[in-house]
């Protein structure tokens, strides 16, 4: 083949040229050591003296040319789009990481003590196995009295006792505020997450074991007023800004003055739905003023100190928070729903 | 309960529509849960807490729509004529136990003869939804409605024909108010024979009891509609008493529920006048007794008083109300206001229908109630913390460090009941068992000893809905009664179980499955205790014999010479008390608490060579009962210089490699400090370490 040829040819090969393993083939036929080109410098050995300068000249510059025409159709290869052959299939399924999941009452715990540990509270735990003064009779609840049906409680067998007390599982983490006050002086501003026990029937809203958050604040000058506003904090925070908040009268064996508080609901936005029993609000908290009873029965001198409390189911709030309708998919574990949160 | 929006208005004025209305008792704290239009009326369900008996009945509601409304209450005193045509007949009362029943009031009816029941009556109670039973029940039943004291009435000669001491004696009954004999019998009203015990209060004639005190009547002695004498029954027993009986005996009943939160002591009397009145009514014929009693009305009926500090009130509430307005809330809940000093102490006297109002607190709530709790302005806490010392390393802390981990390791976490059945318990010597004493069911018989039983039923319950990749982790408490005492620990519990790579693409290429194993998990462990800051050096994994696991597969972990946990493969025969037909589930259980005092949070930054460090395997034969650790231990007291990494790639056995013997492969990484290794220097110490495998443990290096 001569320059010119090669010039022609050179152009053909390159149309037909689709992946870079076929242009590597094209560049060692040209360029390769024994390529077209290099038999043409072969070739120029044969050629007269006075016109070897002139060839060489002209074969340089072919080679020159040769090798910018690869260059570039290999950029314009890189650029387009690859061929089947070489590519793959973008659409397949990207590979997930396994990501676990802490559990979602857990999550909700630790969002609702979040919030109160940004306005000073700290997070204390206590036993799950209480004595009954601690469960019941520090607390202000008569073991004889109808206030107590609200408190069904699962005693332990075998009649293990501390200091002849009757032991059982906490029926609600208010013990804590008797172990804590106990322990210290006021200043206190605790919050409390943990386990809690009634011998309830199962069921799609009962459950014989769940969770609440307690939280407590006593000092010498802590009013209801603040109660109303650390509540409404902590709500607004949990269930969004634009929520109602209304506080109902209430008993509470260990808070004197007692409340109720319900949030305006979520689902209906206070029209009436199911959710909400076609009221518009949800009840989400008890709480109130620290019984005197309380105090006295952890040893504060009377009329020293003042304190609000307030306690929270957290099956409840998250269930109302994520629209979970069954309280038993939180302890069946089903990876299907703890992926979801 | 329910209440009659029209009845409501014989004692109250109400110029509220219902719907109103409905919303200020409920913001007032008498919370209406329902309304229901009925035939002209309205009826409103209201939840009332225990501490309000007072409002157990129209005439209480009434006084409360009074004192929240503002409006005029009626009639509250009860249109109670005297009879005039007296019977002779006598009552003689014996009560055993003062304490059981401080008050007991009966009057005898004689002459009744009854055309058709009292219309309004029958009315009322229909819409209350209380079917119709005999005109005198009737009568009691409306009585209890209204005022909230429950009456008994007994058909006298029923109880007469009982006993043939009082057919000898017809103008006189005698009834004694006493415990029950242990084994005594009675049938009540709904045709159930009751064995009674000494808890339980009864009133009874010489022949055995005729009713259970507070709670209901017996059958012998009903009233039904040929009734011609009763014997009328109207009494304050004791709370406890009552409670005590209808938790025996498992019958809660109207009386029952108004006895043990406390009736009203002078309605006793005012019931009996009242009853007698509304039988004159339907049967203008009667005659009646003189009302008879035994026992009188205590202190607990009388007025007491309280001193109230204004100041103190606006303080705790964070209100700022003047004396004269907390005068005129405390007025319209019939508060008594005496001396006022200065109008900054009030004097309260507490009228004797409240009987839980023992504390000025118990009145700022009455303050706060009718003032409105929302009218009350949101305040945020003045308090000045001290601070808690935050102890070295706190649980809290701990657990959040081994959520994140175990979460990025892939794990879920998983909440299981603490509760449990006994028979799915393996490990666990029976005395230790924590048996709880009141279980509602099987699953609820015992505490759990451990977490596997959980971790196990969580795994069990995802097998059977198709999840076979099952990482989950709980932490939570386990008991166990040691010493006589009940211990409660916080502990670890990780089951592992699945396919290890799982996704399309590798599957694709391997074309072969890759079963999580026992180092998977035990990868993970060593994570933790690395997270938690815990030297590798003091934690060694040793052969473990725990019956949970799979003999040979299992070992226990201990940092130090303290064994905080377990790790092994779990044990086939406990899958079957689970129905899980897998194999291959791995499972950790660790107690934080022995954990604790090894861990560090504290982290230093330790400095890495900047220069690239280099990389050199060995692979040799060794006997195998000679443990990695124990090469690595041995390679490690040499102090080989350079050395900085020991990793093990390869374990085989078999083909080529005689029995008893195994061939490990290590990879080696040196790295120096201030300079770019050497091949010579690397040379050295690779050296030394081939020496001391085959000085120590007589090894025969493989050539690559």
């Amino acid at each position: 083949m001569d320059i010119n040829s090669i010039k022609n040819q050179i152009d053909l090969d390159l149309e037909n040229i689709n992946s870079s393993k076929e242009l590597e083939e094209l560049r060692i036929k040209y360029l390769g050591r024994k390529g077209l080109i290099a038999e043409l410098f072969d070739q120029m050995r044969s050629a007269k003296e006075e016109e070897r300068p002139a060839l060489g000249k002209a074969l340089n510059s072919l080679k020159i040319e040769v090798s910018q025409k690869l260059d570039e159709k290999s950029k314009n290869l890189s650029q387009s789009t690859p061929s089947q052959a070489e590519s793959i299939d973008i659409t397949c399924d990207g590979i997930l990481p396994k990501l676990g999941k802490q559990h979602i009452l857990n999550q909700t715990i630790q969002e609702i003590c979040g919030i109160f540990k940004t306005i000073g509270f700290e997070v204390v735990n206590g036993p799950e196995i209480e004595t009954e003064f601690n469960n019941f009779t520090g607390l202000n609840i008569a073991l004889e009295h109808p206030s107590r049906d609200t408190f069904d409680t699962f005693y332990l067998g075998k009649s293990p006792s501390q200091r002849g007390q009757k032991l059982l599982l906490r029926s609600h983490t208010s013990p804590v505020q008797i172990r804590v006050m106990k322990s210290r002086k006021p200043p206190l501003a605790v919050v409390v997450p943990g386990k809690v026990y009634r011998p309830d029937a199962t069921d799609a809203s009962h459950s014989f074991m769940f969770h609440q958050v307690e939280g407590f604040m006593v000092d010498e000058t802590i009013r209801f007023s603040d109660l109303k506003g650390t509540l409404e904090l902590f709500a607004k925070s949990v269930f969004g800004e634009d929520i109602k908040m209304r506080f109902r009268p209430h008993y509470f064996p260990f808070t004197e003055p007692s409340a109720e508080v319900d949030i305006s609901c979520i689902i209906c936005k206070g029209e009436g739905c199911s959710v909400c029993g076609r009221k518009g609000w949800l009840e989400v908290l008890g709480a109130g003023m620290i019984h005197p009873n309380v105090f006295k029965n952890v040893g504060y001198p009377a009329g020293r100190y003042t304190g609000f409390a307030f306690g929270m189911g957290i099956e409840r709030i998250a269930m109302l928070k994520y629209g979970i309708e069954d309280i038993r998919l939180f302890f069946e574990n089903d990876l299907r729903f703890l992926s979801q949160f | 309960m329910k209440v009659s929006y029209n009845w409501l208005k014989d004692f109250v004025e109400i110029n509220e529509p219902v719907e109103s209305l409905r919303q200020k008792l409920t913001m007032a704290g008498v919370e209406v849960t329902d309304c229901q239009k009925k035939s002209g009326d309205s009826v409103l369900e209201i939840e009332i807490t225990s501490n309000r008996p007072d409002w157990l009945s129209h005439i209480g509601v009434a006084r409360e729509i009074a004192a929240i409304t503002k409006s005029k209450i009626k009639n509250q005193k009860l249109n109670i004529k005297n009879k005039d045509q007296k019977n002779n007949l006598l009552v003689k009362i014996t009560i055993e136990d003062k304490k059981d029943c401080p008050l007991y009031t009966g009057m005898i009816i004689d002459n009744i003869s009854i055309n058709k029941p009292d219309p309004i009556i029958a009315e009322r109670l229909a819409i209350l939804g209380l079917r119709p039973i005999s005109p005198i029940v009737d009568i009691t039943n409306y009585i209890l409605l209204e005022t909230g004291q429950p009456m008994h009435a007994f058909d006298l000669d029923k109880i007469t024909a009982r006993s043939p001491s009082h057919q000898l004696a017809k103008s006189h009954v005698e009834i004694s108010i006493r415990r029950a004999k242990q084994e005594e019998k009675i049938i009540t009203i709904d045709n159930v024979e009751r064995t009674l015990s000494s808890d339980i209060l009864v009133i009874a004639d010489s022949d055995g009891p005729i009713a259970i005190a507070g709670v209901m009547g017996g059958k012998d002695t009903e009233v039904d509609n040929s009734t011609k004498r009763v014997l009328l029954e109207s009494a304050y027993f004791d709370p406890i008493t009552v409670r005590r009986s209808r938790q025996k005996l498992g019958i809660t009943t109207e009386s029952s529920y108004r006895f043990e939160r406390s009736v009203h002591m002078p309605t006793v009397l005012k019931a009996q006048e009242r009853a007698g009145n509304l039988i004159k009514t339907i049967s203008p014929g009667a005659n009646f007794s003189k009302i008879y009693s035994n026992g009188s009305i205590s202190k607990r009926g009388k007025n007491i008083s309280l001193k109230l500090d204004i100041n103190s009130l606006n303080q705790t509430l964070g209100i700022d109300l003047a004396g004269n307005e907390v005068v005129s809330i405390l007025k319209r809940l019939q508060f008594g206001i005496g001396r006022t000093s200065g109008g900054k102490r009030l004097k309260v006297n507490i009228p004797d229908f409240r009987s839980d109002i023992n504390l000025p607190e118990d009145i700022f709530e009455e303050v706060a109630r009718i003032y409105g709790y929302d009218n009350i302005l949101v305040s945020l806490p003045k308090i000045c913390m001290q601070g808690q010392k935050k102890p070295a390393a706190d649980i809290d802390e701990v657990t959040d460090l081994i959520n994140k981990t175990l979460c990025a390791c892939g794990f879920f976490e998983v909440i299981t009941y603490s509760l449990m059945s006994r028979d799915k318990v393996t490990i666990c010597p029976d005395e230790s068992i924590i048996p709880i004493a009141n279980p509602l069911s099987k699953e609820q018989e015992i505490l759990r000893p451990s977490l596997l039983p959980g971790l196990l039923e969580a795994a069990a319950y995802n097998f059977n809905h198709s999840q076979d990749d099952v990482k989950i982790f709980e932490m939570g408490g386990i008991f166990e009664h040691l010493n006589n005492k009940t211990k409660e620990g916080l502990n670890l519990g990780i089951l592992s179980c699945g396919e290890k790579i799982c996704d399309w693409h590798r599957q694709a290429i391997l074309k072969e499955k890759n079963a999580v194993n026992f180092f998977d998990l035990k990868g993970v462990v060593e994570s933790i205790l690395s997270e938690l800051g815990i030297e590798y050096e003091k934690v060694s994994f040793r052969e473990g014999d725990l019956p949970i696991y799979a003999p040979g597969e299992t070992a226990n972990i201990f940092i130090n010479e303290k064994e905080i946990g377990s790790l092994g493969k779990v044990n086939s025969q406990l899958l079957n008390k689970w129905d899980i037909r897998k194999q291959n589930l791995f499972a950790s259980l660790i107690d934080l608490e022995a954990l604790l005092e090894f861990v560090d949070l504290k982290k230093n930054f330790k400095k890495f060579s900047s220069f690239p460090a280099a990389e050199r395997d060995l692979s040799f034969i060794i006997k195998e009962n000679i443990s990695v650790k124990e090469i690595k231990e041995a390679i490690n007291k040499e102090g080989i210089k350079f050395l900085e990494n020991i990793s093990l790639f390869d374990e085989y056995k078999g083909k080529n490699i005689p029995k008893g013997f195994r061939s490990l492969s290590f990879s080696f990484k040196f790295s120096g400090e201030n300079h770019t290794l050497k091949e010579e220097e690397i040379n050295n110490s690779l050296a030394k370490i081939k020496t001391t495998l085959m000085d120590k443990f007589s090894v025969s290096m493989r050539e690559n």
